[in-house]
């Protein structure tokens, strides 16, 4: 089966509700680029290359601050190594398709489009129609995060705050995280790693969600092992 | 922060995000159907990722724990709502009126 036109649209339109949330958040990123010393262009180019709200917010709030360039890069790479996670349990669904479209799903890989991605792979595995799915969310996200961003660092703090916007982020957050949570092994990677991004949330560099998904993961495989077990047994 | 420097920031951590990214989707780390033992595995990434990332948002929105903030009950109501209607606009909707309604209440 070909991707349709129609599996992209789709994607597009699963991800609008999340973009309320979005659309605050890419303004921050821009605004904490001018606010921290760096100008319209080179944020826009921090936005177009790294493309991940938190780390960006991090690195420049950590320039503003006079913080060694090493600290800068290392908090930054850190928070974005969960993406290795998002790409290892993508890369199923991305086996024996073009490099093209592989880099394009890497380059646009954020944590909502992940998120929306692996519950559409739980409905409809199709392959090729998963992917248009995934890339049009992706593509929605994108678009809305750069221009955003844009706006945030050229409007800069003329823009009005906009706290109950803000919220639809973690909102967005728990509403595709809802759905994932049916069968033991799922519920106990997510109660094991919400306790533990708790326990460390004062962690530098987001280290806290960072191990709290791996505690999480590591529970998981230790539940679905008993379950194999019992299983075979 | 020097010109230089910004740039260093912008290429380091650019390439760098992208790299992670890419290291199992591009890279043919899968080649074809994976085993139900390993989709099982992977599945449980999202639910530990974003479970690790709306536990502090919603429990210590100020940095510690506190059971009685207008973003805990906008928590608790999206949750009840994402469980029984599994739809993400009515879902975010219902938190940010129950955010807007604490805020209200408890301000």
């Amino acid at each position: 089966m070909r991707p349709s036109k129609n599996d992209y649209v789709r994607g597009a339109w699963a991800m609008a509700p999340i973009l309320i949330g979005v659309v605050p958040f890419s303004i921050v990123a821009g605004l904490a680029g001018v606010a921290n010393g760096m100008t319209i262009t080179e944020t826009a180019a921090f936005s177009l290359f790294t493309y991940a709200g938190a780390a960006q917010i991090a690195a420049l709030e950590l320039i503003g601050d006079n913080a060694p360039l090493s600290v800068v890069l290392c908090t930054g790479l850190i928070i974005n190594l969960r993406f290795l996670m998002f790409s290892a349990a993508l890369a199923p669904h991305f086996s024996g398709t073009s490099l093209r479209r592989r880099l394009a799903g890497a380059y646009l890989l954020v944590d909502h489009a992940f998120a929306l991605g692996m519950l559409e792979a739980k409905r409809r595995p199709e392959a090729k129609s998963l992917q248009a799915f995934y890339l049009g969310a992706c593509m929605a996200f994108w678009l809305t995060w750069q221009i955003g961003a844009l706006a945030g660092s050229v409007l800069g703090a003329g823009l009005p705050g906009s706290e109950t916007l803000e919220i639809a982020v973690p909102l967005s957050f728990l509403a595709l995280l809802a759905p994932q949570l049916m069968g033991r092994a799922p519920l106990a990677a997510a109660v094991v790693a919400a306790a533990t991004a708790l326990l460390l949330h004062q962690a530098p560099a987001n280290l806290g969600m960072l191990l709290g998904t791996g505690a999480g993961i590591l529970a998981g495989f230790g539940v679905l092992t008993l379950n194999w077990k019992r299983a075979a047994a | 922060m020097s010109i230089t420097t910004v740039w260093i920031v912008i290429v380091v951590i650019g390439l760098g995000s992208l790299a992670m990214r890419a290291a199992f989707l591009v890279l043919p780390t899968f080649q074809g159907d994976v085993s139900d033992t390993v989709n099982d595995r992977l599945a449980l990434v999202p639910p530990a990722a974003f479970a690790a990332f709306v536990a502090p948002a919603f429990l210590m929105p100020q940095g510690g724990v506190d059971l009685v903030s207008p973003e805990l009950c906008a928590g608790v109501v999206a949750l009840a709502v994402a469980l029984r209607w599994r739809n993400l606009a009515i879902t975010i909707i219902a938190g940010m009126i129950a955010y807007v309604a604490a805020v209200q209440l408890l301000g």
